[in-house]
């Protein structure tokens, strides 16, 4: 069972997320998607869940704290972050927060498909 | 500041959102009533953004991208939303690669566009996107 978590307070970028990587050719089971990472806290741990695609800037638990808790608690699946509020300086701060790749928005199918492919979960584009 | 930059990052912003290429476009000013949406952001320098657009047009470019005719209002103020945290986050990042990227949570309506001294209008196949960007002050 492979399941995919996205977690992003905006419907709107949770869809265009989760259409991005499915053109990309994503496949899983499962996509869950999250309006907060509060409410995503619980399924991280799932040993199912093979990619989290998190978003930075949420209320209530921003990406970066989940991306903390994440580490602390051991999760292995990689973590995506798309966000408009990254920059190089930032980038880096997420990597050593544990995130596997981060794309700057709008999410487009070739940026996923690039991303996916970095992370083993596709073919080479 | 954000003139020059601003319409580069809309157009690319809203070409890949909307499927429809925009370019600069000389408006009678805005429409009655507009979806609209600001973002804040709080570092690396302070400004706001404020996307608006007419609220049929808005809804109807919504909807052939959703492939969906019965979108809340809800639902077209969270794309608005989008588009102006990605134009925020595209101008931060171009002030400064090496600062912190705030940014705030959307505020978001329909009915009057908040006031603005400018606002730049951008127009595609069936959709014009009116941008401002007001300045506050340097925070570094």
């Amino acid at each position: 069972m492979k399941k995919v978590l996205i977690i992003d307070d905006s419907e709107t970028a949770r869809m265009f997320t989760r259409r991005c990587l499915q053109m990309a050719g994503l496949e899983a089971d499962e996509i869950k998607e999250y309006e907060s990472a509060t409410d995503a806290v619980f399924s991280m741990t799932d040993p199912d869940v093979e990619l989290m695609v998190i978003d930075l800037v949420m209320p209530g638990v921003s990406g970066k704290e989940f991306l903390q808790m994440r580490k602390k608690a051991g999760v292995s699946a990689p973590a995506l972050v798309v966000s408009s509020a990254v920059n190089a300086a930032e980038e880096e701060e997420l990597m050593q927060l544990g995130a596997a790749l981060v794309i700057k928005k709008p999410i487009t199918p070739a940026a996923a498909a690039a991303a996916l492919a970095q992370l083993g979960m596709i073919s080479d584009v | 500041m954000f003139d020059e930059k601003l319409g580069e990052v809309l157009c690319e912003t809203a070409e890949q959102m909307f499927f429809q290429e925009f370019q600069d476009h000389t408006a009678d000013g805005l429409p009655d009533k507009v979806f609209w949406a600001t973002i804040s952001v709080r570092s690396p320098k302070e400004f706001e953004v404020i996307v608006a657009a007419e609220e049929q047009t808005m809804r109807q470019a919504i909807e052939m991208v959703f492939m969906d005719d019965t979108l809340s209002d809800e639902r077209v103020g969270d794309v608005v939303a989008e588009l102006a945290n990605t134009i925020a986050g595209s101008l931060s990042r171009h002030i400064s690669e090496s600062s912190a990227v705030d940014l705030s949570p959307p505020n978001k309506g329909l009915g009057d566009a908040p006031e603005a001294n400018k606002y730049h209008a951008f127009a595609g196949d069936d959709l014009t996107l009116f941008v401002a960007v007001r300045e506050l002050k340097d925070v570094a």
